[in-house]
Parts: structure tokens; C-alpha cells; sequence
């Protein structure tokens, strides 16, 4: 089903029998924020708490925002295609774009706040690797067939 | 980005009247607070109370607001959604800024500071 928004989602079956939704997703503020909506909308509510839904969501928009403002930074017309395989207890994702690739080749670290320093004195930028990280597990960066690959993991309804 | 203002005794009080500060409105929530402060008195407090999330974009321009006040003007936060609480809290950033849970509260602090 496809919409005035340009947000795509198929729902189907994984290779290994996971049940699985695709989406395709335009790379911009907009499209990106619609489509986290959307997926929030499809998890079934009985196995997850309103915790695992805002990390869910936490982890979404850091990642997605990254493939609009960086892979993406110089094209109007990219398209972030995501599958999300049933993984209980929680979800497998994988997203993938034929941006240009992260610098170096991997992810960058990311930080938190310093303790030690005021607020005045925080770095500006730095915390999108390190919130994603925090709420993904088995989280990596692959260069496949001249696209960026991000799998990683959310976990639902049980101890992290 | 709309934001509201008001000053009350010697506190400016700003209201974001927007679900999200993100990627999508980090800049213009910059501009928009950039112009509030210019004058305003020496405490101010962000009252969060209609955002339901944020994210390092919008982190980032809360932070930049900060440096732009300076290290005697801190900004306070009052109003947290879960969400944008869980923010904070990852990014250790609520050990570094002054928390309330409304804005009521963080007028009242004042109120018995004074």
C-alpha cells in the first residue's frame, strides 16, 4: 500500500518464515517522521510497554535521521528501504540506503553528556550514535552492493 | 516552531508549542529562541510540557541555546515527556541540566529561593 506521503509497506514473510514488513520511505524530515509514526502504529501492543515503544522510536529516528543528513545530504530523491522480521521477544531491523557510505567505513562512537562539565560547556553534537547504541542491540554497519546496511535489534516486553 | 513567552516576576517563562524538537525544527527552534532571550531577565525556563519527543538534533540545539546564554544564565528544563525524559537520561545530560517536573514547580522553586 502506498500513500500521498510516499511511504510504502508490504507485509510478507522472511526467507527464513519470520513475518516480516518492508518499507520503503522517502529520505527527508518529513518522511522519515511519518514513517516512524507508522511503524509505532503496527506493533502489537500486548507485547510491548510504552518504554519499549519510545525506545523503539528513540532508536528509528537517530537512525534514520542520520541516513537523511548525512548518506543522503546531497540528494533530494533518496529512498530508505526497511524491513522489520518478527524476532520475539522483539523486533530484527534492517535499513539500508545507496547513500554515500559513512566515513571510515563503520560507525562512529558516540558520547553522553560530561558529568564533569556545565551545561554551557556540552558538546553540540556526538549523542544520536550513542542513544541508538543504547537502545539497539547487535547493532552494525555493512557496505553491501554499493549500499549502506544497519541491522540491529529491539527488544520487547522482556529484560533487556 | 512556535513558542510562546512570558515573563513572570523575574523569570521568563518559554512554552515550545510543538510535539517534537528534531532534525525537522532544531534550527528554526534555535532562531526563535535566540530571538526570546536576547533581553530577557536573568532566569529562564523552558517548559517542554507540549513536546512529546527529541531527539540529538534537538539535544544539540538545546545545547547550543546554552552556550549562546552563557555559564550565568543557565537554562532550566520543566515539563518532560517519558519520551523525552528517557533522552536525558541516556545522554546523561539530566545530570547536567536543572530538571522540574512542571513549570509550577520550577516557579515555585523560585518563589522559595527568593
Amino acid at each position: 500500500m502506498g500513500g500521498d506521503d510516499g511511504i510504502v509497506i508490504r507485509r510478507g514473510t522472511s526467507p527464513e518464515g519470520a513475518m516480516r514488513t518492508a518499507l520503503s520511505i522517502p529520505a527527508t524530515n518529513e518522511g522519515t517522521r511519518l514513517a516512524i509514526k507508522k511503524i509505532a502504529g503496527l506493533v502489537d501492543r500486548s507485547t510491548a510497554s510504552g518504554d519499549d515503544i519510545d525506545r523503539m522510536e528513540i532508536a528509528l529516528a537517530e537512525a534514520l535521521n542520520n541516513i537523511v543528513e548525512h548518506a543522503f545530504a546531497d540528494r533530494e530523491d533518496g529512498v530508505i528501504e526497511m524491513t522489520i522480521d518478527a524476532a520475539p521477544p522483539g523486533l530484527h531491523f534492517v535499513i539500508t540506503d545507496d547513500g554515500v557510505p559513512m566515513p571510515a567505513g563503520r560507525l562512529p562512537g558516540g558520547h553522553t553528556a560530561n558529568p564533569d562539565r556545565r551545561a554551557h560547556e556540552q558538546e553540540e553534537g556526538g549523542y544520536g550514535l550513542h542513544l541508538i547504541r543504547e537502545v539497539a542491540r547487535k547493532l552494525r554497519y555493512e557496505r553491501v552492493d554499493d549500499r549502506n546496511r544497519l541491522p540491529f535489534r529491539i527488544a520487547l516486553g522482556a529484560t533487556r | 516552531m512556535q513558542l510562546q513567552s512570558e515573563t513572570i516576576g523575574d523569570c521568563l517563562v518559554v512554552t515550545i508549542l510543538d510535539e517534537r524538537i528534531d532534525a525537522g525544527t532544531a534550527i528554526q527552534f534555535k532562531d526563535e529562541m535566540r530571538k526570546v532571550i536576547g533581553d530577557a531577565p536573568q532566569r529562564v525556563v523552558l517548559d517542554l510540557k507540549p513536546v512529546d519527543s527529541i531527539d540529538s538534533s534537538g539535544l544539540g540545539a538545546i545545547v547550543s541555546v546554552m552556550k549562546i546564554m552563557g555559564p550565568d544564565r543557565p537554562l532550566e528544563l520543566a515539563g518532560l515527556s517519558t519520551k523525552v525524559q528517557t533522552v536525558f537520561r541516556l545522554t546523561r545530560m539530566d545530570s547536567v541540566v536543572t530538571i522540574h517536573s512542571s513549570r509550577e514547580a520550577a516557579l515555585g522553586a523560585y518563589s522559595r529561593a527568593s
